[in-house]
């Protein structure tokens, strides 16, 4: 690890520069030359157009190490994130659905394909529009799914940008600051989580913005209001980031000078707070902040989110929901949950981390409180893991240079350092290494478009389908356009669904259906209690046959035809050979999981 | 469809304008690096061989009351050479007598003007005084400004340091306790010498405020000092000072500003409020900020000299948004954009609450958890008031009724038990119930101005 200059002196107090008034001025004009009007003309600058140039040719030239070193990050960032994006991993169908409300949003200008029943802010989805209206995503010459992974890479390099910055604001080295890059982007399961379509990633960079921009060297008060702003486009995409708003204010708290601190934490927080006030403020105008007959409220959508869901457990409890989700996390990645978890404690010493430390805590402690745990909640959790591990490595360096200067300390160095080397090596780099070979390799996607072709070729256009979220777009945008021609699964049930919608139009239930396209994310939904909760769902694939099946082992897609007796149900449903087993929790969703 | 672009553009322009606003009343806190700039700063030692020597003139009328423990403050301030010049009409003997009784008091120091100038008003009495001046600054304080000792080396050290041919010293309202709308005024005071005057002297387009302004005496005499004919001579001198490139500079010190009261009655600030108003149009009008150099100059006075007319139609357009909505039906996404300029506004309220907080500290006088609550509710009344007062300036100058009205003075904001010379000032303490108010004399001069 070669010794960077510009170290961290821990904690040194800000300085001000001098101050301005008492540097010397122009001469002022006499009075005659004010009277006769002399001392009118105005100074002649350059013009602005030379004054930017000017400006950022500097800008470049003071920082083109930086933009070498992040420009070389991102090619890799860019490498391990994309190779492979369009096969791995397994669609879910959250993934589907953000690209159908992102398609009813570009399309038919609308927030959702269906009644939009305040399940998530719609900021995330209506920046995925926007994405897909620039890149053609809805042109069919790939699957949905796979043409928003495309788009997510844009936020993933986004991600890894930002994190450069707020390391170099934390005022680590160049070399700290590309660890906590990679970290962050070469433990497999960021890579994993960060591929998927998730409202999470949509928010990320706009959390580390908003960081970032807390962070702000000279501590403009705009800049201020700016980290509020897109704190407030985070919290607006996906509400879970509400979570770290006080990690975000003690980061401004913190950065803020003394004589302005008040009115930077107005700042963030007036500006967050009313721009944040948007989204009931929609609800109002639409008559639907609070419930009443005949239409969905926010409030109830709260009510349900808060504590109407049923909670996934103590993750401690081995036979919780929370705990298979964070064994999957682990088992994709153990390293950096883990190094986060053990640089928790420094980073809470250090004051410069400490906000940082307090998000991961914040998460942590969310994790632990055993309510309802998201999927892609880890996505939250991993930045600022990732920035606490360069952040430690980087004050334990500071701390053997200091130790170093006396003779008795200057073994312990080397020793340290070659130790974190050789554990580096020995266990990380190998896990990793195939980690991501998995990641590259392995393609969980064909069967799906394998099973979208056969339909589009073997399904008259009248037919009605019961289908995952993840093929709807495609199969809306390929003929089965009809009023609920394509039906997401989940809508026909109770479990996460405040849409009366479809039940109210589709009163015949599973008998309205013709087919029945199985899919890994449709068996996990029905297995257990999910039976109960998603009756017709059941019913519908009991009261079919399989036509063809794609794909093998637990990630089988099965064509599934619907058939008015009810005979051979018990004959050959697949639920049975593929529900039935425990699938890989790292890949598979909960019971209609919605996040 | 009509009605809908009309809400759109009319929304636009309104969040334009409140965000404009909003960023120039934070100009001062926009860094702490900026934030420590804007003050006095050290005093400037090494140049007693050879002071600035100052002319102060102190207009009065019908001002008895508070004229004679003004004239001992200044009398007494800590300064070498200086001379103060009370300037009293010759229809006023009463508050001659008392200008006169402190001049005896004072011996040399303080010298009486008599105005005969006719119609009577506060360009016109400093004018009368200024052929009087010896020093080689004029500075101006009102009849019931509470001065502080160390101003005048403050001011002559920013004088030294800067080279500026203006010097604009921090004024503040104090009794903030008093009501309601003496709150929302003090904070007005507040975050524009604070903040708002700074980004003025540094575009180099300055508003003056009405006293604690120091001009040097012989750039005054050669633009031929204030202009009569206006209601907000103050503006109007800064206007023309800067339109000919004047250097100002604005020095501000929380401890030096010298301190003032809010008007008595909420009639009393409409009156204010409306001849500002009307003197700020009247220079709009008057045009030699058109003669400003650059376009971004004369852009920002147009701007500025046109506010109160923008605030007053913020001020209204809310209201009315609101009920559009309601009652138009109109989209969903054109009813949010309609809210964009409540952003701003409400912004700017919560920045009204840490300022709040800011002057308690700055002041020493703590805020209670009441003046909060009185500072939100009192938000919408305020601007209701707001508009009031700029349509009734506009209605006053479209009749031509250019006449002033005098803001009385009674001396809430002076601090209980400070020798009160003038025997018949009523005492009242800060944050005390406001005293009853003086009759208001129909033609006279000197009020507050910003």
């Amino acid at each position: 690890m070669t010794q960077a200059p510009e170290l961290p002196r821990l904690d040194r107090p800000l300085e001000l520069p001098p101050r301005p008034l008492d540097a010397p001025r122009r001469r002022a004009p006499s009075v005659d030359d004010l009277v006769s009007g002399r001392a009118r003309r105005p100074s002649a600058g350059p013009p602005l157009s030379q004054r930017s140039t000017r400006y950022a040719r500097a800008w470049i030239r003071r920082h083109r190490i930086s933009l070498i070193v992040l420009s070389s990050l991102l090619v890799v960032v860019g490498i391990v994130h994309g190779v492979g994006m369009s096969r791995m991993p397994l669609p879910v169908d959250d993934e589907g659905t953000y690209m159908a409300q992102a398609w009813a949003v570009q399309v038919r200008h609308a927030l959702t394909p269906y009644t939009y029943w305040y399940d998530h802010p719609p900021v995330g989805w209506i920046q995925l529009a926007g994405w897909t209206f620039v890149t053609h995503a809805f042109s069919g010459a790939t699957l949905a799914v796979v043409a928003g992974r495309r788009i997510m890479l844009l936020y993933a390099l986004a991600d890894a940008a930002l994190l450069y910055l707020i390391a170099r604001r934390l005022r680590l080295s160049r070399v700290w600051a590309s660890v906590a890059v990679l970290a962050f982007a070469l433990s497999p399961l960021a890579v994993n989580y960060q591929r998927m379509i998730y409202l999470d990633n949509l928010a990320m960079p706009w959390m580390l913005a908003a960081f970032a921009l807390a962070m702000t060297p000279r501590r403009r008060l705009w800049t201020f209001g700016a980290s509020g702003a897109c704190f407030a486009v985070a919290v607006l995409s996906k509400e879970t980031m509400l979570l770290f708003l006080p990690a975000l204010v003690y980061q401004v708290w913190q950065r803020a000078h003394r004589t302005t601190r008040a009115f930077c934490v107005t700042a963030v927080v007036s500006v967050f707070g009313l721009l944040v006030a948007v989204y009931p403020l929609l609800a109002l105008l639409k008559n639907e902040l609070v419930p009443g007959p005949g239409h969905v409220s926010l409030s109830s959508a709260i009510a349900f989110q808060l504590s109407g869901r049923q909670g996934t457990g103590n993750p401690f409890n081995a036979t919780s929901q929370a705990h298979s989700l964070v064994t999957g996390w682990l088992h994709l990645d153990p390293w950096l949950p883990v190094a986060g978890l053990v640089c928790l404690p420094v980073g809470l010493c250090v004051r410069r981390l400490r906000p940082l430390a307090v998000a991961e805590l914040i998460a942590l402690l969310d994790v632990l409180r055993g309510g309802y745990l998201p999927v892609p909640f880890i996505i939250g959790i991993l930045p600022f893991a990732a920035l606490l591990v360069a952040g430690t490595g980087s004050t334990l360096q500071g701390l053997l240079r200091w130790t170093a200067q006396r003779r008795t300390w200057a073994a312990l160095k080397g020793g340290v350092l070659l130790g974190a080397a050789g554990a580096l090596l020995v266990f990380v780099v190998p896990a990793w290494a195939s980690g991501l070979r998995t990641q590259m390799a392995t393609d969980q996607v064909t069967p799906t478009a394998e099973a979208e072709s056969w339909v589009e070729n073997h399904v008259p256009r009248t037919d009605r389908l019961l289908v995952d979220d993840t093929v709807w777009v495609d199969l809306v945008d390929h003929g089965f356009n009809r009023p609920y021609g394509v039906v997401w699964f989940y809508k026909l049930g109770s479990v996460n669904n405040l849409d009366p919608s479809v039940r109210r139009t589709l009163g015949a239930g599973w008998r309205n259906f013709q087919y029945v396209l199985e899919t890994p994310s449709m068996r996990a939904a029905l297995v257990g209690s999910g039976s109960r909760a998603l009756p017709q769902v059941a019913q519908a694939v009991a009261h079919s046959v399989p036509v063809v099946s794609f794909g093998s082992g637990v990630d089988t897609i099965v064509v599934r035809r619907v058939t008015t007796s009810t005979g051979h149900s018990s004959t050959s449903t697949a639920p049975r050979t593929a529900g039935g087993t425990k699938s890989s929790a790292s890949n598979s969703t909960k019971a209609g999981n919605h996040t | 469809m009509l009605v809908a672009l009309a809400l759109l553009v009319v929304s636009l322009c309104l969040f334009a304008v409140a965000m404009a606003t909003l960023w120039w009343m934070l100009h001062a806190w926009r860094t702490p690096e900026v934030f420590r700039s804007l003050g006095f700063g050290q005093v400037v030692t090494g140049h007693a061989e050879s002071p600035l020597s100052f002319s102060l003139i102190v207009p009065a009328r019908h001002e008895e009351a508070v004229l004679g423990a003004t004239l001992d403050q200044l009398a007494d301030l800590d300064y070498s050479a200086f001379e103060v010049l009370a300037v009293v009409g010759h229809d006023d003997p009463g508050t001659k007598e008392v200008a006169d009784a402190a001049a005896r008091r004072h011996g040399g120091r303080i010298r009486v003007v008599v105005d005969h100038s006719w119609p009577k008003n506060k360009p016109s009495a400093l004018n009368t005084a200024l052929g009087d001046c010896r020093g080689d600054v004029v500075g101006v304080f009102d009849a019931e400004d509470e001065v502080h000792p160390r101003l005048l080396r403050q001011v002559a050290g920013a004088f030294d340091r800067s080279g500026a041919h203006v010097v604009q010293g921090g004024v503040q309202l104090v009794n903030f306790q008093s009501s309601w709308y003496s709150l929302r005024n003090c904070l007005e005071y507040f975050f524009w010498f604070r903040s708002r005057l700074h980004l003025h002297a540094e575009r180099r387009f300055i508003p003056l405020g009405g006293n604690t302004v120091f001009v040097r005496t012989d750039l005054l005499l050669a633009v031929s000092g204030w202009d009569p004919m206006c209601l907000a001579e103050d503006c109007e001198l800064g206007v023309r000072l800067s339109s000919l490139g004047a250097r100002v500079d604005v020095a501000y010190e929380p401890m030096l500003a010298t301190r003032e009261e809010t008007p008595g009655t909420l009639r009393g600030l409409l009156k204010q409020r409306t001849r500002w108003n009307q003197g700020f149009l009247q220079v709009l009008r008057k045009g030699e900020w058109r003669r400003l150099p650059t376009r971004g100059q004369r852009t920002l006075a147009r701007y500025t000299l046109a506010m109160p007319f923008l605030q007053a139609f913020t001020g209204l357009v809310i209201p009315l948004s609101i009920y559009s909505m309601i009652a138009l039906k109109i989209p969903v996404a054109l009813a949010l954009v309609s809210f964009l300029p409540v952003i701003p506004t409400l912004a700017a309220l919560a920045f009204e609450l840490v300022g709040l907080r800011e002057f308690g500290r700055v002041f020493y006088m703590k805020p209670r958890a009441y003046d909060y609550v009185r500072l939100v509710l009192g938000l919408f009344p305020y601007q209701l008031f707001l508009a009031g007062a700029a349509v009734r300036a506009v209605v006053r100058e479209l009749f031509g009724r250019r006449g002033w009205e005098k803001t009385a003075h009674t001396g809430a904001h002076r601090p209980a038990g400070v020798p009160a010379t003038a025997p018949t000032r009523p005492a009242a303490p800060v944050g005390g119930p406001a005293p009853e108010r003086q009759p208001e004399p129909t033609l006279t001069m000197a009020a507050p101005r910003r």
